[in-house]
């Protein structure tokens, strides 16, 4: 049965700075997919070891896209951690910066994986 | 014409439990970052110990000149109002002052600024397998998250964040 969907209201954006090993991109493709089913809009913010995360799971990056998940990595993280960013483009990772962090937050709903 | 009414500013809370440099100077560039759009910003060093790197002291000078406050942890709670709440590493229980005579041992409740108060009460927390919610008591939900989340606790999830996020331990 498809749950009722929740009536229209703020985006909730995620933000991920944790590594592949503590399994938090699975937790927020979980979520992604629960708001896609009540119509609730969905972003991703990653920085730090969260750009190494979605580079090393290009199916989970896919599974956002699904979920109507817009997901924003940030360039100068990917540099410190030495991610290429063609790596993040091919997965669908649009290239971002923390005016992204600060535009995704402002007025979201907001869960921190960090 | 009557003005939309102005939106109250945002608040946003970063508390610094890594003691991994690093982690630490990356914890304050998001710190800084969440400023780029209006919102008010508090830093918890959550532990005294934490050492940063010249990223990590430069944006800390950047959030003190622009009158953002980085504090210790006793002002753990305060934080946990703000609208935004990021936590970076494993938070510990603040240590409660040794009592004296007479004394109370519990800190002195400290009064949030009329701009952190959190829209939404109880406040959510999720604490993930290994991970502790350091503040016991109070009205707020706490709720452990599992290794793996099926759809069915995903939507249960959802419902209980929708409202007004939740801080992830």
């Amino acid at each position: 049965m498809t749950p009722d969907p929740i009536p229209a209201g703020p985006r909730l954006t995620f933000v991920l700075a944790t590594g592949p090993a503590v399994g938090d991109l699975a937790r927020i493709v979980a979520l992604a997919r629960a708001a896609q089913r009540r119509h609730v809009p969905t972003a991703l913010f990653a920085m730090h070891h969260g750009v190494t995360t979605l580079a090393a799971a290009p199916a989970l990056v896919a599974a956002l896209h699904d979920a109507d998940c817009d997901v924003v990595g940030c360039a100068t993280s990917a540099d410190q951690l030495g991610v290429e960013l063609a790596t993040l483009a091919a997965a669908g990772v649009a290239i971002g910066s923390q005016d992204d962090h600060a535009r995704l937050v402002d007025g979201a709903r907001v869960v921190a994986f960090t | 014409m009557t003005a939309p009414p102005a939106r109250a500013p945002a608040t946003a809370a970063v508390l610094i439990g890594t003691v991994d440099p690093a982690t630490a100077d990356e914890a304050l560039r998001a710190a800084v970052g969440l400023t780029l759009r209006g919102a008010r910003v508090l830093v918890v060093l959550a532990d005294p110990t934490v050492t940063f790197g010249a990223r990590g002291a430069r944006a800390q000078a950047t959030l003190r000149l622009f009158a953002h406050r980085v504090e210790g942890s006793d002002h753990l709670a305060t934080a946990l109002q703000a609208t935004t709440v990021e936590v970076w590493g494993p938070v510990a229980a603040p240590a409660a002052p040794a009592a004296l005579d007479g004394a109370s041992p519990h800190p002195a409740a400290v009064e949030p600024p009329v701009d952190l108060v959190h829209p939404v009460a109880p406040r959510l927390h999720l604490v993930r397998p290994g991970r502790a919610y350091p503040l016991r008591g109070g009205d707020d939900l706490v709720v452990d998250l599992p290794d793996r989340l099926d759809d069915a606790t995903a939507d249960r999830l959802l419902e209980l964040v929708v409202p007004a996020g939740a801080v992830v331990w």
